[in-house]
């Protein structure tokens, strides 16, 4: 058993019982910590993966009550040591604070597109927490990768130019999907925004939220016209 | 991959978090502190404060939020604006859209966002739930924000201040209890009450800018019975009431109003005075273009090249007389107000002097003798108009100080601010009295004199010159947002921080 492998995380994908499994899950890389579905099935099979964990110094378990886990440990035949750390997930209000260690650090980073990047350095200004430097000739790089936010790609969303790329992300184009139709991509970046907000920043902002309300009506009425069609279906 | 994490600088305890509250309270109400406080006066007095010093930017944010508090409470909530960081939301369940401000909050419940935004919204707030820092620079920037109520980390916070700073914008921060990007926390009943605050006061600290405007410039109208009998007389009103920018009698009438709670009832002698502080200068454009030999101003000829030199010379002079006149013609410490006034056009007489002198013997300016020149014959030009405006409020010698030293920084920094944008616009020829070539003589004895040399450029590179001068303006500004530091009148420090970015901005 290779020491880093000394984390597990239940999911408990029967019942659904823990909260904040996903978080902990988001926050160990995959190579040195065990997730298991549900520990109770685990457990009842007999799994080896549980006496490897077990027979580390100090195993951490994520899953849900410590007597619990303990006793479910001891009927795999696999008893935790005494330095074993057991977080309950099962009380709401625990946090999945896996100190980020060498091993565990997500990687979570920029990288440039320096094909469409015009070294305007507004990622640069942008960044909070001196993710990007720049070189003397005005050329920004990504310095400190290990400084950027998990899950933040707000950089990216200011390029103007979508040339910053977070391979993790969700949405296209910032995790680097080929960008097809270039005047679609002008008209959704951020426009300069003082341009929209022009004078009276007051009435920019009430305009923005009159938008927002009926943007939330539309979606509301898209909704109950979904429901109304599913309702259809099963009642004919 | 290693991550190197500072511990962040909030109290992790609510009850830690409350008790440095009593003590900056406490704090402030005993020294009496008067917004705005510049950055360097915050961290000094948070110095005092703060039992450990990680949390000394924590109790910056404390202290800048309790000389703002009374302000933030009499400024009506239409226009306040309320600023939420998007990383309160949950980012796995948010259904809302994103425009290019920020968020569009759905008020669905899953965060604490649509709550806050909507007891803002039902009291009448704009409200902005933004991603971090670049749309909330842009709406502080220029002045068009009346008071801010914001959420933000640390980081953030430090990122606005300059900006809440320049503007003097009331505002009340409340910084996240707990850092990071994601799923992060505040004290929620602190936002709660920071979003209600009310008093019944009348709207504090704000001079009526636009309504002082008005009657200024109602008092320069060419429809006003300028009793102009001669020839000579219609010439020099007209030069008077030429190019609206009236920035004198405006210094001095706002000078006025904040020292008497904002009032917007000007008497007849603010009236008399305004006029007097636009005749100097006009009187002195019609001699610099004289002495310059140029043909435009406000894009049209100059009064020498419409009637000849000894007709401008003499319209100038009668300007000056005019200017005196009409200060003499005030009651109370009119002879404490010519004495100032001609103190000062002494002063940028020798300033100009200075310049003229040297321009006619070729003799290249050290940096010292340029600074010495811009403090000769700038700082008259707002240290009158605004000790005038004090003088007539009953300043005291105290108050008088302060504006003079403030003046003479402003002044400074003005002027190397015009000689950056000059050259870096690349439109004028004659360097000869600038800062810039100053600075790159002191460095480079060989550098020569005229901007249409092509080596100059290369020059000004190499040495960094620019870079040199952007440096000594900054430092003549901070002189400038130090010398208000003792200012007790909330009013006049916080115009005349305003003012001072104003002037200042653009390079």
């Amino acid at each position: 058993m290779s020491v880093n492998k000394r984390i597990l995380i239940c999911q408990c994908s029967e019942r659904h019982l823990l909260k904040n499994v996903d978080e902990a899950s988001s926050l160990v890389a995959s190579d040195e910590a065990v997730v298991v579905s549900d520990l109770c099935k685990a457990a009842s099979e007999k799994l080896p993966v549980l006496g490897g964990v077990a027979a580390t110094e100090f195993p951490v378990v994520y899953a849900c009550h410590p007597r619990a886990v303990r006793a479910l440990f001891d009927f795999a035949g696999s008893p935790l040591p005494e330095g074993a750390e057991c977080i309950n997930l099962r009380d709401p209000e625990t946090r999945p604070a896996i100190t980020p260690s060498n091993e565990s650090a997500p990687a979570w980073f920029p990288v440039i597109d320096y094909d469409r990047c015009t070294r305007c350095g507004q990622c640069f200004d942008f960044c909070l927490f001196g993710v990007y430097e720049k070189d003397g000739d005005g050329r920004v790089r990504v310095a400190n990768p290990q400084n950027c936010k998990n899950n933040c790609p707000a950089c990216a969303r200011i390029c103007p130019e979508a040339a910053i790329i977070f391979p993790k992300v969700g949405e296209s184009p910032i995790n680097g999907a080929e960008i097809s139709d270039e005047d679609e991509l002008k008209s959704n970046i951020k426009v300069n925004v003082d341009e929209i907000l022009g004078d009276d920043i007051y009435a920019a902002l009430n305009a923005r939220k009159q938008k927002r309300r009926s943007l939330l009506n539309r979606k509301k009425i898209e909704q109950a016209l979904a429901e109304r069609s599913t309702c259809s279906e099963d009642h004919p | 991959m290693n991550k190197t994490r500072q511990p962040y600088g909030v109290p992790a305890e609510r009850s830690e978090r409350d008790q440095l509250q009593h003590a900056v309270q406490a704090y402030a109400a005993e020294r009496r502190l008067v917004p705005p406080l510049s950055m360097e006066e915050l961290r000094d007095h948070a110095e005092n404060i703060a039992t450990n010093p990680g949390m000394v930017d924590y109790v910056m944010v404390l202290l800048n939020n309790e000389v703002w508090r009374d302000t933030v409470a009499s400024i009506p909530y239409e226009r306040r604006l309320l600023l939420l960081p998007l990383c309160l939301r949950n980012v796995s369940d948010c259904p809302a859209e994103l425009d290019e401000f920020g968020l569009l909050c759905e008020e669905c419940g899953r965060c604490n966002i649509g709550e806050l935004q909507s007891i803002a919204e039902e009291l009448g707030y704009v409200v902005l739930v933004a991603e971090g820092s670049t749309v909330v620079s842009r709406l502080l920037e220029g002045g068009k924000v009346d008071a801010v109520v914001g959420v933000s980390c640390l980081n953030a916070l430090e990122k606005s201040f300059p900006h809440m700073a320049d503007g003097a914008i009331p505002g009340l921060a409340i910084p996240l209890t707990v850092d990071g990007c994601i799923s992060t926390k505040m004290d929620m009943d602190h936002v709660r009450k920071a979003i209600q605050l009310k008093s019944s006061k009348p709207w504090k600290n704000n001079l009526e800018t636009r309504r002082l405007r008005e009657i200024i410039d109602g008092w320069f109208a060419a429809s006003n019975p300028w009793e102009a009998e001669t020839r000579t007389e219609q010439m020099a009103y007209e030069w008077l009431l030429k190019n609206g920018k009236r920035w004198r009698p405006y210094l001095l009438a706002c000078t006025y109003s904040a020292l008497n709670d904002g009032t917007t009832d000007l008497p007849d002698e603010i009236r008399q005075l305004a006029l007097a502080v636009e005749c100097f200068h006009k009187a002195s454009l019609v001699h610099d273009d004289i002495e310059d030999d140029d043909d435009l101003r406000y894009g049209q000829p100059t009064l020498h090249c419409q009637y000849g030199i000894p007709v401008a010379l003499n319209v100038g002079d009668l300007l000056v007389g005019e200017g005196y006149r009409r200060i003499a013609s005030v009651e109370t410490r009119s002879v404490e107000m010519l004495r100032m006034a001609a103190e000062n056009h002494r002063m940028l007489c020798l300033g100009q002097g200075e310049e003229l002198y040297g321009l006619s013997h070729q003799t290249p300016f050290t940096t010292g003798q340029i600074i010495e020149i811009f403090r000769r014959k700038t700082a008259p030009a707002f240290g009158v108009a605004l000790q005038l405006g004090a003088i007539a409020a009953g300043a005291d010698e105290g108050l008088l100080e302060t504006l003079r030293s403030f003046s003479e920084s402003l002044g400074i920094a003005y002027q190397i601010r015009d000689d950056l944008e000059e050259y870096q616009s690349g439109e004028v020829l004659d360097l000869r009295a600038s800062l810039l070539l100053a600075l790159a003589h002191d460095h480079s004895p060989v550098t020569p004199l005229s901007c249409e040399s092509p080596q100059l450029h290369h020059i000004f590179d190499e040495l960094m010159i620019p870079e040199k001068a952007a440096q000594l303006l900054e430092h003549y500004k901070n002189e400038a947002i130090r010398a208000l530091n003792p200012l007790q009148n909330a009013f006049l420090k916080s115009f005349l921080r305003r003012v001072t970015t104003k002037m200042l901005s653009g390079v």
